[in-house]
């Protein structure tokens, strides 16, 4: 056995386990993919939280209020509306961002 | 998911080696904008042809539209005299009824066929109109330099000792760099909601419709996304520009 072939088998076994890793599929790309879904399904569920409740919030108040006085329903509707607008804009900027995360990164 | 980033930019005027500034043009979404003006212009062209006193069926429609704009400036501006009230009526008019249009253009069966909403560059574009007219107002009610000494900030015209003057003239440093990002995050919510609302409604009808195989749920989406979601981001965005409009106004009647 000369050295030449104990290099070989040598070299074999190192490079044995490296192809293993390789075959089981975690690289620099793959952990990429990952932080990008992960990041795309946090931001959006999160930021849904805050925008959710506040909105229902503002629509059971409104309710009250045309409860309270049936006149004034129309000019209520049109205040919730426009708040509940504003309000969506974060949970807006979350999907935006998770967007982002999907399609440009 | 190929059909959500249909876009085709042109990097040079076709036919020659001249570039396009600024990166390109996004083809579609100008056409489809060119689109929706016509169709827009042509509704407005058919039901002002003849004009009468006594309004055919078409003219009467139209009035009912824009007298329903004219109440909402009205309601909402109740302090402006109605000289000023009125000058604004067709600026809101023509927002809302652009965007109503462009979010629902997907209606008209054709190929090619984009939402231009769904494009931020176009509601971007549709922010800069908005936040710079209202801009344009303050600057016109207050003049310049009345405008820059409300964007110092309360404190600017503290009187007392020497030092609360200062102090008071100093703190203009840190509101005007306050006045100015507000401004730029009125631009920047204002284009991404419209934007972020129209593209979110895209992405669920893609998504629904993939999962029940294109059976019932996409008509359903079409007609909650495209008839009825598109009026409300119309109507939401010409209110916030109405209530911009507003603080502009404000200042000159005080």
């Amino acid at each position: 056995m000369d050295i030449g072939t104990v290099w070989t088998a040598m070299q074999a076994a190192v490079a044995q386990p490296e192809q293993a890793a390789k075959a089981a599929g975690i690289s620099g790309a793959d952990l990429v993919l990952v932080a990008k879904y992960l990041g795309a399904a946090i931001a959006m569920g999160v930021g849904a939280i805050g925008s959710g409740l506040s909105e229902g919030f503002a629509a059971g108040k409104a309710c009250e209020g045309i409860a309270r006085n049936p006149e004034a329903s129309g000019k209520i509707t049109i205040t919730m509306i426009v708040g509940q607008a504003v309000t969506e804009s974060v949970a807006i900027y979350a999907l935006v961002v998770a967007v982002l995360l999907l399609f440009v990164v | 998911m190929e059909e959500l980033g249909q876009v085709h930019v042109w990097h040079y005027v076709p036919g020659t080696d001249i570039p396009i500034p600024l990166g390109g043009m996004n083809v579609f979404t100008v056409m489809n904008t060119l689109l929706v003006v016509a169709v827009l212009w042509a509704l407005f062209w058919m039901a002002t042809r003849r004009l009468n006193m006594v309004p055919g069926r078409a003219q009467a429609l139209l009035e009912l539209v824009l007298d329903s704009f004219k109440d909402m400036v009205d309601r909402t501006m109740e302090f402006a005299p109605e000289h000023r009230r009125r000058q604004y009526v067709p600026f809101i008019a023509g927002l809302f009824l652009y965007i109503c249009l462009s979010n629902a253009i997907l209606l008209v069966p054709l190929p090619r066929i984009e939402k231009p909403t769904s494009d931020l560059n176009d509601t971007l574009a549709l922010g800069l109109i908005s936040v710079g007219y209202a801009l344009f107002c303050a600057i016109r009610a207050k003049g310049i330099k009345g405008y820059f000494v409300e964007a110092m900030g309360p404190l600017f015209h503290s009187h007392g000792s020497t030092a609360a003057v200062l102090m008071g003239r100093s703190s203009g440093l840190f509101f005007l760099p306050m006045h100015f990002s507000e401004e730029m995050s009125k631009l920047i919510s204002i284009s991404c909601r419209l934007f972020g609302n129209i593209m979110g409604g895209a992405i669920v009808i893609t998504i629904v419709s993939t999962m029940s195989y294109y059976i019932v749920f996409p008509q359903i989406l079409y007609a909650f996304f495209l008839v009825f979601e598109a009026a409300l981001q119309a109507f939401v965005f010409s209110m916030l520009t109405l209530i911009y409009l507003t603080r502009a106004e404000q200042a000159h009647s005080e």
